[in-house]
């Protein structure tokens, strides 16, 4: 008799309004103190940012980890419980949306427990021509029951805003840079020099004709500039990835073209094979490839080779329990506040 | 084109504030009725400017600086005009309008250049993510408005103002829970499709969690404990402070996966 009442009286404790808001209390508090301290960094970078004696401080209470720390879950775990609960406990059809919104919430950290629990997750690096079947993930190499390979690793650029034009000739103390757009010029300051931009090719080929941009693709950017000194002119192409171009004219003046764009997008072209059957895919930011449970995302590239792509492959059981979670979240917090905010008294 | 309507928008929002401030203290009925013309006038410029934008950009006005101050401005004066015939905000238009002129002098000093979307933000959800915030935005700062004036008061008014401010800003924590929850979950949703994980405890999203938490802690307090008056009123400055570190502390103080706004 006595046991029975203790474990009703656990029950009513962890299920309490007072436990309920103690824990989000401390939940805000410690989420708070995790953004303060930077998480996850090496010993090395903890010591020499804070010190020994505060880099063994935070180790001992799990800071350098603190949302996985064992306290932190357990925080999360009693949460959970206590919602479970109070939920029970006011279980009825009148609380409806209440019963709901509680229960949706039970059902994301359920979610986030199968998450933490069979989550396989991992890295895949691959080079133009190559196939992969498997991922490399923290527990080993991970098999997928489909192939992977790279025909083609693009990557699409914004055109300019402008165009930094670095420029110096000996009568200026040291050069300058100038940020144009076409049409615009300006005076190199020290200089009896002046530079008009005349005109921007993304792809600059020369033919017989002349200069020709063959497309918006930088393969080869330059930019045309009309330099002028006094009542003298001179046109000078000057390339990004070709510079030192011996000048014509005004021999003393040196310029040079520095490209730099915003990145567009960037984007694996994929082969997928599995069982036979082979399929051609994309895989860009935003746009996953999802196969067999498996959900492959466009990570990063190699901007010194963009023969490779950094592809990051995923199974999360509990993603889907998470985002029905969500579902009845949202739905049941609108039916219950919208109600609350249209009661004509007070607080409803 | 945007430069000369940004500044008629201005001008309608200041002269708002003007005329009320003429019918508040000359007791004129008329210059409120004026007040209250420029308000709607300026609302529906500062709504034109920010769909122009979104036609103009070909993206969510939501890139720079610039434009999410803009469409926090636009949300507030959409939460005001929501709720004012119902709780009868018309005497309180002068200071959404003041807020808004102080919004919009900060404004004139930004860049208004827009940005191209990075890969990451190339998306449907950046939309209603971000909108869900901003109009929760909107209602919270209201709502921390009406709190604060019932701190400020709390010793001289009487007690029926005192409860009306308290009630107003009850009502409209409950209605940025509403969009709070929505952005919470699309961004949570969105994350797992972008960076291929719902949740990273990355600072931006551990912020708008904390937020969240804190009006949960609210909205508890208030409807299941029955507080109300002052505690609940620091609770809602407190949220506020929190809306104002996720909206741009974190951008400038700490790091992490949202280095953006």
């Amino acid at each position: 008799m006595k046991i029975k009442i203790s474990i009703k009286k656990i029950f009513l404790f962890l299920g309490s309004l007072k436990t309920g808001l103690f824990l989000l209390g401390l939940i805000i508090v410690s989420s708070f103190v995790g953004t303060l301290i930077p998480q996850g960094l090496s010993p090395e970078e903890y010591v020499r940012h804070y010190g020994e004696t505060a880099y063994s401080f935070f180790r001992s209470l799990g800071f350098t980890s603190l949302y996985y720390s064992r306290w932190f879950v357990s925080l999360l775990v009693l949460l959970g419980l206590n919602l479970l609960f109070c939920t029970i406990e006011r279980i009825s059809f009148k609380k409806r949306s209440l019963v709901l919104l509680h229960f949706s919430l039970i059902l994301i950290l359920s979610g986030s427990v199968l998450t933490a629990l069979f989550t396989e997750k991992g890295y895949l690096s691959l080079r133009e021509g190559q196939t992969a079947d498997s991922f490399l993930s923290e527990k080993g190499e991970v098999d997928l029951p489909f192939s992977l390979t790279l025909n083609d690793f693009e990557l699409e650029f914004y055109p300019p805003a402008d165009h930094r034009i670095g420029a110096y000739c000996p009568q200026m103390e040291q050069g300058v840079i100038c940020r144009l757009k076409p049409g615009e010029s300006c005076g190199l300051e020290g200089s009896p020099y002046t530079i008009y931009l005349k005109e921007y090719f993304a792809h600059l080929v020369m033919t017989g004709e002349g200069p020709e941009n063959r497309s918006e693709k930088p393969l080869n950017p330059a930019v045309l500039l009309e330099i002028t000194r006094g009542g003298e002119k001179e046109e000078r192409w000057v390339f990004a990835d070709y510079p030192g171009m011996m000048p014509v004219k005004f021999k003393d003046l040196k310029l040079a073209y520095a490209w730099q764009a915003p990145v567009k997008e960037y984007s694996s072209h994929i082969t997928v094979q599995k069982q036979g059957d082979s399929k051609e895919t994309v895989i860009r930011v935003n746009r996953p490839f999802r196969c067999e449970g498996y959900i492959v995302y466009q990570m990063n590239y190699d901007q010194d080779d963009l023969s490779w792509t950094g592809l990051r492959v995923k199974k999360d059981p509990g993603a889907k329990v998470i985002f029905v979670g969500f579902l009845i979240l949202n739905l049941s917090v609108f039916f219950y506040y919208y109600k609350k905010i249209k009661e004509r008294k007070g607080d409803g | 084109m945007a430069d000369l309507v940004f500044n008629i928008c201005f001008g309608f929002y200041f002269a708002a504030v003007v005329f009320y401030f003429v019918s508040l203290l000359f007791a004129r009925n008329k210059a409120g009725a004026v007040s209250d013309l420029f308000l709607f006038a300026a609302f529906a410029v500062h709504t034109f400017l920010v769909v122009f934008r979104f036609w103009q950009t070909g993206q969510p006005p939501f890139v720079t600086l610039f434009e999410s101050l803009l469409f926090y401005s636009w949300s507030i004066l959409f939460a005001y005009l929501l709720f004012r015939n119902r709780y009868k905000l018309a005497p309180l238009s002068g200071l959404i309008g003041l807020v808004t002129v102080f919004i919009f002098g900060a404004l004139s000093f930004l860049d208004k250049t827009s940005q191209p979307l990075i890969p990451a933000l190339k998306s449907n959800w950046l939309f209603i993510h971000v909108s869900s915030y901003f109009i929760g935005y909107g209602a919270a700062t209201l709502s921390f408005l009406f709190a604060l004036i019932y701190l400020l008061n709390r010793k001289r008014a009487e007690s029926g103002f005192l409860t009306f401010m308290d009630t107003i800003s009850f009502k409209l924590i409950a209605f940025s829970f509403i969009f709070f929850t929505l952005g919470l979950t699309t961004g949570s949703v969105w994350a797992n499709v972008a960076w291929g994980s719902w949740w990273s405890w990355d600072p931006k999203e551990t912020w708008s969690l904390i937020t969240w938490l804190v009006y949960a802690f609210y909205l508890h307090l208030r409807l299941v404990k029955g507080k109300k008056g002052m505690v609940c009123a620091w609770i809602n400055i407190l949220g506020f402070f929190c809306i104002l570190f996720t909206f741009l502390g974190v951008n400038y103080l700490l790091r992490g996966l949202h280095s953006y706004l």
